[in-house]
């Protein structure tokens, strides 16, 4: 019995899969029949009235929140618990606000605010076009923050950077967009953006200056090095700059 | 993730990371229950719409018919009576009121019920606002009784029409329906109601869009599945033409408020003063504007409004459906509800009679009227 239980330990990663596949499948049948009864048409209605309302606004608070954590997990400032900890708040914010812009432009959509074409292709009156364009490169960052491992591994990290940095121009075109294609801003909510944007204009600077200033100093990072024989102290090389962060990240796995 | 990981703070960022999946699920669910409403409603658009079988057609009882030259006479007499009513409707204090004394166009009217034996005929007459405004008609009932003098026109909101509601035999005005029109035709209180008890016009569940209307009275509402449907029990008077599914409606509410519906079209053939339960289909949105306007409104709406004592209610206050409505100024209207606020030109959603903190308003009594 407690082989069986060990044996199960070891292949967790399938099974889990499948098991979390099927309770989303039941789930989704259960969702579905009670969106038949009277009730439950309300409630869906209900649902999608805040959905219609609020989700436009998630996707774009969950985009600055993106934008905040990645900035703070990539800050050379910022101390290496909270980098991993603002890097766990990047990523999930990144795969919520995909949902949420994608619920958005599927609302617009279905109530015929927007032509199908216009969720892809910036073809609808230029506010609205505007929120294509951004959607668009949240998009192309969000596949590029996926696929993170392949550029890093095969010395492609420039062709990463270049991608994934777009999102500092998916932002602002976003809350240009939410600001003013649909409902009016209150002023608190225009203020706040308008700190945020400044704040985070600050601290790219900062980082872009810092990363001019070490940019004769850095050279490649060296790729699959065999490290698992390494002492984590032994990879605490000064003059790779991420080096302190990646044995630190080690020994955190480690232990 | 074990437990022996213990002071690592890389676990707490995984965990992290995965409730951004969970909400990503959630509001994948969330969409999919919306993707299945929103075929269901489509589906339910394209179901023939339920009809009442009773034909419109002016009744006409003539109590003593004696000779032709009679006849011809009274059919001049029903002209007259047209031609009284068009002249009291124009010089009315509520039309003059609803449109701002503004000069006023020529009003329609529509006789529906006419005992020429006894000089007695019910019928009903709105006034089209001026060319452009896009306001609702100031719809009414009348009551006229042939005198020496000739015909003597009462409007409802005055205190003639309550004298001569007294007096109209049953073959003008059923018993059934004598509450209802005094409740509807007593004086006005002196702060106008809010509260209307009323659900929003169409299906629970759907969101319609609140049109930006002009004037501070009418409501604009669009899209959805196009099916209007009784907001309350009431009864139901049709005005501006008994042409088959045209025409403006007027339905009087137990609790002596009246709801109007506009730019109807595939309206079901009801008899004036029809008993029609709440959820009856009342006809399809649309741009037709029969009462005289020659331009039809773009796009397919409803126009709707409230009335109370003959006057329609300013739509500032206003509670429909849950949905409290404010116009600042004369500025856009807006509806509100727990908070959210929903701006012209937005989704308005009806939560049906769960939103409605009074009781729908019940009538006293359930038989449909008839005519003797």
């Amino acid at each position: 019995m407690t082989q069986h239980h060990e044996l199960t330990r070891h292949i967790p990663r399938r099974g889990g899969r499948i098991r979390r596949v099927l309770l989303f499948t039941v789930v989704l049948i259960a969702v579905l029949a009670a969106g038949t009864t009277p009730r439950g048409v309300v409630v869906v209605a209900n649902v999608q009235a805040f959905l219609e309302f609020y989700v436009g606004v998630f996707a774009l608070v969950g985009l600055t929140g993106i934008v905040v954590f990645g900035l703070l997990a990539s800050a050379r400032f910022t101390p290496i618990w909270m980098r991993i900890l603002a890097q766990g708040g990047h990523r999930a914010l990144a795969v919520m606000s995909m949902a949420f812009l994608a619920a958005h432009i599927a609302l617009k959509v279905m109530e015929g605010h927007a032509a199908p074409l216009a969720a892809v292709v910036p073809v609808a009156p230029p506010l609205v076009s505007l929120g294509t364009i951004a959607g668009d490169l949240m998009f192309l960052v969000f596949l590029t923050g996926i696929a993170r491992g392949r550029f890093i591994g095969a010395g492609r990290t420039w062709t990463w950077r270049v991608i994934h940095i777009s999102a500092y121009l998916s932002w602002p075109i976003a809350i240009y967009h939410g600001l003013n294609a649909g409902r009016p801003a209150k002023f608190w909510v225009t203020d706040s953006y308008v700190i945020c944007m400044a704040l985070v204009a600050i601290v790219a600077a900062w980082r872009f200056g810092d990363f001019l200033k070490r940019r004769g100093e850095v050279g490649p990072r060296p790729v699959a090095r065999p490290a698992a024989d390494r002492s984590p102290l032994d990879e605490a090389r000064t003059d790779i700059p991420d080096e302190t962060f990646w044995s630190d990240l080690k020994a955190e796995v480690r232990r | 993730v074990s437990d022996n990981n213990g002071g690592s703070i890389l676990p707490l960022s995984n965990r992290i990371a995965r409730l951004g999946t969970g909400a990503a699920v959630l509001v994948a669910l969330a969409m999919c229950a919306i993707v299945q409403q929103t075929i269901r409603q489509q589906m339910a658009a394209h179901q023939a719409p339920v009809a009442s079988p009773s034909p419109a057609t002016v009744q006409t009882t003539t109590s003593k018919p004696k000779r032709k030259a009679k006849r011809t006479a009274a059919a001049s007499s029903v002209t007259k009576l047209e031609s009284k009513v068009r002249t009291t409707m124009r010089t009315s204090a509520a039309a003059q009121t609803a449109f701002g004394k503004q000069t006023l166009g020529q009003p329609n009217v529509e006789v529906s019920r006419v005992d020429q034996g006894k000089g007695w005929a019910f019928g009903t007459s709105a006034v089209e606002p001026p060319s452009g405004t896009g306001v609702s008609p100031y719809p009414s009932i009348f009551l006229a009784h042939l005198t020496k003098t000739g015909w003597q026109v009462a409007l409802t909101g005055t205190a003639q029409f309550t004298t001569l509601l007294g007096k109209a035999p049953a073959s003008v005005v059923p018993k059934t329906e004598v509450p209802i029109l005094q409740k509807y035709g007593a004086a006005a209180p002196a702060t106008p109601p809010t509260a209307t008890g009323l659900t929003l016009p169409w299906s629970a569940g759907q969101s319609w869009t609140l049109e930006q209307a002009s004037g501070t009275t009418a409501l604009q509402f669009g899209g959805g599945d196009g099916r209007v449907l009784a907001p309350a029990d009431g009864r139901i008077y049709r005005l501006c033409t008994h042409a088959t599914g045209r025409g403006l409606l007027l339905m009087l509410h137990s609790n002596g408020l009246a709801s109007e519906y506009y730019q109807l079209t595939g309206e079901p053939k009801l008899t004036d003063g029809t008993l029609i339960k709440q959820g009856t289909f009342l006809g399809k949105i649309g741009t037709d504007r029969p009462c005289g306007d020659p331009q039809p409104s773009a796009p397919a709406a409803l126009s709707f409004a409230v009335l109370s004592a003959a006057h329609p209610l300013p739509l500032n206050g206003l509670q429909i459906g849950g949905w409290t409505l404010h116009t600042a100024g004369s500025g856009p209207v807006s509806a509100e509800r727990l908070g959210v606020s929903v701006s012209a030109g937005n989704p308005l959603l009806n939560f049906g009679s769960l939103a409605t903190a009074s009781p729908t308003p019940k009538l006293a009594s359930p038989s449909p009227s008839g005519s003797t």
